[in-house]
């Protein structure tokens, strides 16, 4: 097996780990919020399924961007706002409705997704940000990207802030880690639930609408192909911190990356073998970060995944 | 007048069966709205779905034939989850003990005798079910890996793994180039019952939900996981070895379902091919939740669930509905069940006195 | 001088699903500036009407009026808005948030992003002010428990809260702490500050309010000037009759070494040191009661013990075999029984039946099983019924689900699970927490009784009172250490107090 390592290669396929990685960025971004919240939430999947069919179908039918990305974030609010009701107000188990969440959105955009197939519609394009991409190496790698892209730089950051140095973000902390000791203080518990779990949701579907709008600009059948559930993972990985995500994101872009230039190249790896990668990799990741000394330094939201009710002591 | 929402004490056999009727009902009404807004007639499209399923011949032959592999993965799961254990990767399993059936059938023995190979077929796939089982139980019960996330993968990795075979190495060379093998012979095949094409995988099934139901019920070990599924504090502070059951359960939870593909492969595909589940690991996970995790219910979820993936082929046949509508149901059904549950945990009465009279002896819990 | 009232609660009534009657029509009148105690048994409903006053339930029926206003509280937010805190039994805190970040919690006038230098003078400032000096940096996990709840108070403080709640506040404190904390309610009373404070403690009652309701059963039965009331009305007024625990202990001769431990060390779960070398002896026909403030070790030594937790040094015989590498269930085996302080977490599998509880660690053995995997239904049965009639559980049958029993009854069950295989060594944690005074008797009744026959019972409680009703011997755990032995007698009282706020005596801390 030979591999090339030419340097105009490694900046191509890192700027397609950017790309890749995107999506899943989102995602954990969305699911690191709820979870803070002290909700687990497993329907990315369907989600982001959702979000990339609503954001296609309205890109078709409208031709505008803007308003594509409004209603797959639309969608996928509505979705969230179902599970939040239920494991919220209902207190249902939550990994059983998380599952639900996944199978219906699977389902319902299979379903409304068939007459989809094939067709075309307005995409992101790329286009480079004059001075900054002329830096050495990372200037294309990290410069000649869609919108999204440039979006989500800001984005890891500006909601690391949040989390951590804001009120609100203080009370969202506060209610993944000890929902009691928040009520106390008068926070409303079920409000903040509802509120992160949908935006949670929201840029989950956000993630979704990348797939089809910027990333293969079509619809295809159950296109997020696991990222819903490597976002999950990615959520421990980066220790529930904002900055951290941006760090996991873009190492499974890589692999999916590395993957799609290996195959081109002719490498005698069988492509199939080369598809398990991403996932071989989360699991060693999730290995990694799931020992209990460092689930302990980590700061989990100790309360994630349980339901709250004032009256039940 | 006053409305009162109470807390029930406990919920009636009545009661449960009620509330499982009455989410089947609703998730049906909804797709029946769905399928309005795409113009399709739902009474048509429901008589369709549930008379082929149900009400032909070959229907319940059809029916019978795919909720085997349901129940038994469903069996498998309903250990796992009633520890609390997730184990969404009944689809791996199955795959994977569909891939060391092939293996045996195929590769390794393919002129034995029936009364070895067949054996030799099943606990082949028990085995490999049972080696993907107990890794995720020790990640699980020793490092604290969650099961959910690390199932799921081993989904992916097994599925590409039985891609892999079958586009290379496995693939049949008189099979026109398709992703397949060669077909089991005569003698890995599990024989039929009755003069139809349903294979002895029944039996299989409705043994091992005896068995199931007799080891949770009836044996120390079972006792041990439901007290770990009740209280996992209570469970150490009794002595019990979490960690040991935990790797236990997910173990047998991963052997019957990658026994349930050998299964599969044995009576009902003869070879191994690309696709050949249509996620059965998942939608047995819906069998299992929605038969309570009742080895006995299962096996009545598990037909009916089937009845559905065979009239949803029909309907997709001859009314060009797409066959992701019978997940859309599914998924309904679990989301109406979810939330139906709940509500029968409280009680809605409606009085007419003013004061709320309670005699001191009525309730145990003062 | 007569003081206007700062709160009166008028005719609340407040049901819980399942018929229990909280509130019945209950009445109270808070003058300012002044202490008042809410005196009453567990369940006397003490805390439901806390509760309601600050807005985490609603009353069924009834009114509050707040200087002079009347008011709706529909949420902790109202009650903070009014001027009401509280500070609860299990404290409200983030344990990895800052002792400031914590104060400032839900308060929304602090901007979108806090100036956390500010606060943290404006905190400094306020704890001079009340003698309850923190450092407003420090992570709350850190904290003792004394300091943690002068967080809670700085909290109230902070928001200028004028009517401050304390909910059974001394039941984590040395008496020396509790002390300290009755001169700080004093500072408050000077500012203006008015204070409700829930107890069952007579001694307090006495010592620092000015005013008392009894609370029995749901209702008000008494209303007392501090000054012209004594313990023995106020104890009848409570339970309708004065407690005295009229235990005697026979004399027992002590036989040999049930349980010895040498040298423990044993780290806690945030791997922190949590016993430092223990060491101590357990005799037949003795009781030995381990005093201390909840969390100077007590839990990791049960857990030491009960083999749930492993010590990284030192070594533990129970009748002069080694068990230190013994399981749990080898302990049990060995005859070591253990009552826990979590009912319903760790006693009993909530879930299950009655008589499957009843059989939770014996299963495995003969008589309850057959080939030694097949569970002997009728053998249960059998034996659940007989133990639900020789300890008097009051339950519809053996198959009822056990988390519905009441409080007593799951401690009957437990006691009944426990002593049934007669175990020689008997470890008994809080065992009489949350419940009512039959409930005590019963249970200090069959303590005793086990004491009589020669067993050896190590009994590891908060409460004082118990402590010296039961044992022969008190020990005192301070942080992590056993600081000196006493006899189980009045007079140590003081001399016990001092040693569990760390003042250590010239005595030998291993003299037995």
């Amino acid at each position: 097996m030979v591999i090339i390592l030419e340097y105009n290669l490694i900046i191509v396929t890192l700027a397609a780990a950017v790309r890749s990685g995107t999506p899943i960025l989102f995602a954990t971004l969305g699911e690191i919020f709820t979870e803070r919240a002290g909700i687990l939430n497993l329907g990315l999947e369907g989600l982001m399924l959702i979000g990339a069919l609503s954001g296609f179908v309205s890109a078709y039918y409208t031709s505008s961007l803007l308003l594509s990305l409004i209603f797959a974030m639309l969608a996928g609010g509505i979705f969230s706002l179902i599970f939040a009701f239920l494991t919220i107000s209902l207190k249902t188990n939550q990994v059983v409705s998380g599952l639900a969440l996944t199978m219906l959105g699977t389902g319902i955009s299979a379903f409304f997704g068939q007459y989809f197939i094939g067709e075309t519609a307005v995409h992101f394009n790329s286009f480079a940000i004059p001075i900054l991409n002329e830096i050495p190496f990372l200037g294309p790698v990290l410069f000649n990207h869609d919108i999204l892209v440039y979006i989500s730089y800001f984005l890891a950051p500006l909601l690391w802030y949040f989390l951590f140095y804001t009120r609100p973000g203080l009370e969202l902390r506060s209610v993944g880690e000890n929902p009691v000791a928040a009520d106390s203080a008068g926070i409303n518990v079920f409000k903040i639930r509802y509120v992160y779990v949908i935006a949670g949701g929201m840029l989950t579907a956000l993630g979704g609408a990348y797939l089809s709008l910027a990333y293969t600009s079509m619809w295809i059948e159950n296109m997020s192909a696991g990222r819903g559930w490597i976002a999950i993972a990615l959520v421990i990985f980066a220790s529930w911190n904002p900055l951290k995500a941006v760090f996991g994101a873009y190492l499974f872009g890589g692999v999916s990356a590395l993957r799609l230039r290996l195959e081109a190249l002719g490498t005698a790896i069988p492509s199939h073998i080369l598809m398990m990668a991403p996932y071989i990799l989360t699991l060693l990741v999730l290995i990694l970060s799931s020992s209990e000394k460092m689930k302990k330094k980590l700061g989990a939201p100790t309360a994630v995944g349980t339901a709250y009710s004032r009256e039940d002591k | 007048m006053q409305i009162n929402i109470e807390k029930k004490t406990d919920k009636t056999f009545y009661s449960q069966v009620l509330v499982i009727i009455i989410s089947i009902l609703s998730a049906l009404f909804f797709i029946a709205i769905l399928l309005l807004l795409l113009g399709h007639n739902p009474i048509e499209v429901y008589k369709e779905l549930f008379s082929s399923a149900f009400l032909t011949g070959w229907g319940i032959v059809d029916t019978t034939i795919k909720s085997i592999p349901l129940l038994l993965i469903a069996l498998g799961l309903s250990i796992a989850f009633k520890m609390e254990l997730w184990n969404i990767g009944g689809e791996g399993q199955f795959y994977l003990g569909a891939i060391a059936a092939t293996w045996i059938a195929v590769f390794l023995f393919p002129e034995l005798n029936s009364w070895l190979l067949i054996p030799l077929i099943l606990i082949s796939g028990f085995i490999a079910g049972a080696i993907l089982g107990a890794i995720v139980g020790v990640l699980k019960a020793y490092l604290g890996v969650n099961e959910i996330v690390s199932t799921l993968m081993f989904n992916y990795i097994a599925i590409y793994l039985s891609d892999f075979l079958v586009y290379g190495h496995w693939r049949d060379p008189e099979g026109y180039n398709f992703p397949m093998t060669k077909a089991f012979s005569e003698q890995a095949r599990l024989p039929k019952l009755f003069n139809t094409n349903i294979h002895f995988g029944l039996i299989f099934g409705l043994i091992l939900a005896l068995l199931v139901y007799y080891y949770i019920n009836k044996t120390t070990n079972g006792f041990e996981m439901k007290i770990i599924g009740d209280s996992e504090r209570t469970a150490r502070y009794a002595g019990i070895n979490v960690k040991k059951n935990i790797v236990l359960a997910l173990l047998i939870s991963g052997a019957i379902a990658g026994f349930a593909g050998a299964v599969q492969m044995a009576g009902v595909q003869y070879q191994l091919q690309h696709g050949f589940s249509p996620g059965y690991g998942y939608t047995a996970i819906i069998v299992a939740w929605l038969g309570k995790l009742n080895p006995l219910a299962i096996i009545l979820v598990s037909f009916i669930m089937g009845g559905l993936l065979v009239g949803g082929e029909q309907i997709q046949l001859f009314l060009h509905i797409p066959l992701s509508i019978v997940n859309v149901l599914q998924a309904s059904i679990l989301f109406f069940l979810l939330a139906g549950e709940v509500l029968n945990n409280y009680k809605i009465s409606i009085s007419f006195n003013s004061e709320l009279k309670v005699k001191d002896g009525d309730n145990p819990g003062i | 001088m007569k003081k206007e009232l700062i709160l009166e609660m008028k005719n609340i009534k407040k049901n819980f699903p399942g018929g229990v009657i909280a509130n019945d029509k209950v009445d109270l009148k808070i003058k300012k500036g002044e202490i008042h105690a809410l005196l009453g048994e567990n369940g006397a409903g003490k805390s439901t009407l806390m509760n309601i006053l600050y807005g985490l339930y609603q009353q069924d029926e009834g009114e509050i009026i707040f200087n002079h206003k009347k008011v709706d509280i529909s949420s902790p937010n109202d009650a903070i808005e009014l001027g009401i805190g509280m500070v609860h039994q299990h404290f409200t805190l983030v344990p990895s948030f800052s002792v400031a970040e914590n104060i400032i919690l839900g308060l929304k006038d602090e901007g979108l992003k806090p100036d956390m230098r500010a606060i943290n003078k404006k905190i400094e400032v306020l704890g001079n002010k009340y003698g309850l000096k923190i450092d407003p940096e420090a992570k709350v996990w850190q904290l003792s428990v004394g300091e943690k709840q002068r967080v809670e108070i700085l909290k109230l403080l902070y928001r200028e809260t004028e009517l401050l709640i304390m909910d059974e506040p001394t039941a984590v404190l040395t008496p020396q702490e509790s002390d300290f904390l009755f001169k700080t309610l004093k500072k408050m009373v000077n500012e203006g500050k008015s204070i409700i404070f829930i107890t069952h403690k007579m001694e307090e009652v006495m010592n620092i309010t000015d005013r008392v309701s009894v609370l029995k059963k749901g209702k008000v039965v008494g209303n007392y000037t501090t000054s012209n009331t004594n313990s023995n009305e106020l104890a009848n007024a409570m339970v309708g009759r004065t407690i005295i625990f009229d235990i005697k202990k026979d004399k027992i001769k002590k036989g040999t070494t049930v349980l010895k431990l040498e040298k423990i060390k044993a780290l806690n779960d945030k791997k922190l040191s949590a016993l430092k070398g223990i060491s101590l002896e357990l005799a037949e026909g003795e009781i030995l009661g381990i005093a201390g403030v909840a969390g100077n070790g007590q839990r990791e030594l049960a857990e030491v013990i009960s083999g749930m937790r492993a010590p990284y040094s030192g070594r533990i015989f129970l009748k002069n075999k080694e068990i230190t590498d013994y399981s749990t269930r080898k302990r049990i085996r060995e005859g070591l029984s253990f009552i826990p302080e979590d009912r319903l977490d760790m006693g009993i599998s909530p879930g299950m039946c009655v008589k499957n509880n009843l059989i939770l660690k014996d299963y495995f053995n003969d008589i309850f099983c057959n080939y030694g995997f097949i569970l002997a239904e009728d053998k249960i049965c059998g034996f659940a019924e007989e133990m639900v009639k020789k300890y008097n559980i009051l339950t519809p049958d053996i198959d009822t689900r056990s988390s519905l029993l009441s409080g007593g009854n799951i401690q009957k069950l437990i006691l009944a699970r426990e002593l049934s295989s007669n175990p020689d060594f008997i470890l008994a944690v809080h065992p009489t927490r949350g419940l009512d005074i039959g409930a005590i008797e019963f249970v200090y009744d069959i303590l005793l009784k086990e004491r009589n026959k020669g067993k050896g019972i190590l009994l590891i409680a908060g409460d004082m009172d118990e402590i010296f009703t039961l044992s022969d011997r008190i020990a005192v755990l301070y942080e992590g250490e056993i600081l000196g032995y006493r006899p189980a007698d009045e007079s140590y009282l003081e001399d016990i107090g001092l040693l569990m706020a760390g003042v250590r005596g010239e005595e030998n801390a291993n003299k037995y």
